[in-house]
């Protein structure tokens, strides 16, 4: 059975005349324990994806089965058990005027889970900050130790999946490997299953076994990160990102101005 | 995973002290802040005032402000009665010290009864959106489209002319624009991803709601709500002036001018008294919540 299975998932925006397709029949599985990876351009719904599957919108049509049974259409608290999601931005996502305590027991109160405090400094130190951080706010944080933060409220609750929304993108380069080690670590102490969103390839080739190549709402190739590695992509598009990942290029961009004229 | 401890490390034991001390700093940070901007001192210290003057009117006050002494009518200010006396004899400062009183009572009753009220509609309005939004929205916008004063004299000519009536009046006529900004706050909130996170967690509407969106939005509800002071004060004195307010022989400041105006050719005092203090005071009121919102609205930071 599949940790997650995603199946002709389609999303619209707006109405009538005005509305606009975001996702086109969107379909992929992730295996338990797997780290699957979305890859694409900006505005190709690779977070929208992961929106849907965390039911953070509910009007998507297509179907989303989480460990075999079909997700809710609105965020609930079996759900919330099941899976979490760590937001790009660390600034964004933590509540500016809740200490990290407040924000970390605050799952567990939700859920009714008991030794509040114990559970939040054990959490602290699995993400590799100290239980000393708990009374501070966000603003007195850095960007790698919100996010820190951000990844301990997720796995609070003991979820098998967690999304990834970009988590390293917002971050200092010098953080972002931390913030992916510990990632790594993470999912091999606790068996995660992971579905990270990227645009950056190399973040994707680090973390994950396969990935999914996304361009406009569809996904134009799905691969494992080895194929992607030794140069095997079969689309045009993926070998454009794959080139585009390796850094400024005339050539490349001479060949896309070509394309687009 | 090491490097995490060792990051946070030299900055750890400035937090050692807990969250009260954290809290207690912003607090003297804001204080500083605050006393630094002279004007809002001033308003500040003008309320405190007016606050002890109310607690201890009868001591303060020379004389009863309700006994008359016909033999004693306008009387110009003197050293028996500072600032005069009006046309049946009673001393204006006595009256204006317990006048304190009654403004403080309706702009307290208004202030409490129009926050919550206003800061609930407005946030469910916002949170929930769609049909919620669009029926207490619709309500807001009708209570609006009415000019306050007038919407507050067909609704004090409707219940009846006193203190209590006014008091409702103008608690009904101004929720909502506290509504209103507790919407569009709410707007913004909502939308943030810590609001999605703890909506993912399965968070019930009422909980996102209390303990999320009200503590980003209660301060700048809380500064209009201190700026809103200065036009209850005002709109309590007009009703007293145009005799819909308290009723004689209460003192209040309004009812004072109101009488006096009769007198105002030949004795200045009884009309002049009464209008500075309404003056200062709604004043201060404005200053205080200027310097207020410079403190309090995160988007001046």
């Amino acid at each position: 059975m599949n940790a997650i299975s995603v199946d002709e998932l389609s999303l619209h925006f707006g109405h009538g005349a005005a509305a606009t397709q975001v996702l086109h029949d969107v379909s992929f599985t992730v295996a338990p324990g797997e780290a699957f990876g979305l890859v694409g351009e900006s505005g190709s719904g690779k977070s929208t994806i992961l929106r849907c599957i965390a039911n953070l919108y509910g009007h998507w049509s297509g179907t989303i089965t989480l460990d075999g049974r079909p997700v809710d259409r609105r965020p609930s608290r079996e759900q919330g058990r099941r899976v979490q999601m760590v937001f790009q931005d660390p600034y964004g996502s933590l509540h500016p005027r809740h200490t990290v305590n407040t924000a970390l027991s605050e799952p567990l109160r939700i859920h009714g889970i008991g030794k509040v405090q114990d559970r939040v400094e054990r959490m602290l130190v699995d993400v590799g900050l100290s239980p000393d951080f708990g009374p501070r706010y966000p603003h007195q944080l850095s960007g790698g130790q919100r996010q820190r933060v951000a990844i301990a409220r997720a796995l609070i609750t003991e979820p098998g999946i967690l999304l990834l929304d970009e988590p390293t993108s917002a971050l200092d380069v010098s953080v972002q490997a931390e913030i992916l080690n510990l990632l790594a670590d993470l999912r091999a102490q606790r068996d995660l299953t992971y579905i990270l969103v990227s645009h950056d390839l190399g973040v994707v080739a680090h973390l994950c076994s396969r990935l999914a190549v996304m361009q406009s709402g569809r996904i134009v190739e799905t691969m494992t990160t080895a194929a992607l590695m030794s140069g095997i992509a079969t689309e045009p598009y993926t070998r454009t990102l794959i080139q585009a990942s390796k850094g400024y290029d005339r050539a490349l961009v001479d060949e896309l101005a070509r394309g687009a004229a | 995973m090491t490097h995490g401890v060792s990051q946070g490390s030299g900055t750890m034991t400035r937090a050692r002290g807990g969250k009260g001390a954290v809290m207690l700093g912003r607090l003297g940070a804001a204080l500083r802040h605050f006393l630094g901007n002279p004007l809002a001192t001033l308003g500040l210290a003008v309320i405190l005032l007016l606050v002890l003057v109310a607690i201890f009117a009868p001591w303060i006050a020379t004389h009863d402000p309700i006994t008359q002494n016909l033999a004693n009518a306008l009387k110009p200010p003197s050293a028996a009665n500072w600032f005069g006396t009006d046309e049946l004899g009673r001393d204006i400062y006595s009256r204006i010290i317990y006048g304190s009183r009654v403004t403080l009572y309706i702009v307290a009753l208004v202030t409490v009864v129009v926050g919550p009220i206003g800061l609930a509609v407005g946030v469910v309005a916002g949170y929930f959106g769609g049909l919620t939004d669009g029926i207490l929205m619709r309500i807001t916008d009708i209570f609006l489209s009415v000019p306050g004063l007038v919407l507050t004299l067909a609704f004090v000519a409707a219940l009846g002319p006193g203190l209590g009536n006014a008091v409702i009046a103008i608690a009904l006529t101004s929720w909502p624009p506290i509504a209103r900004l507790a919407r569009a706050e709410t707007l913004m909130i909502r939308s943030a991803d810590y609001i999605a996170a703890v909506q993912l967690q399965g968070a019930s509407s009422l909980r996102v709601i209390t303990r999320h969106v009200v503590p980003m939005c209660i301060l700048s509800v809380i500064v209009r709500l201190t700026l809103n002071m200065a036009t209850i004060i005002l709109t309590a004195a007009g009703l007293g002036f145009l005799g819909l307010g308290a009723q004689p022989p209460t003192p209040e400041w309004g009812v004072m001018t109101s009488t006096g105006r009769e007198y105002m050719l030949d004795h200045w005092w009884l009309v002049t008294m009464p209008g500075l203090a309404i003056l200062l005071v709604s004043l201060s009121f404005n200053l205080f919540g200027d310097g207020l919102r410079d403190i309090l609205d995160p988007r001046n930071e």
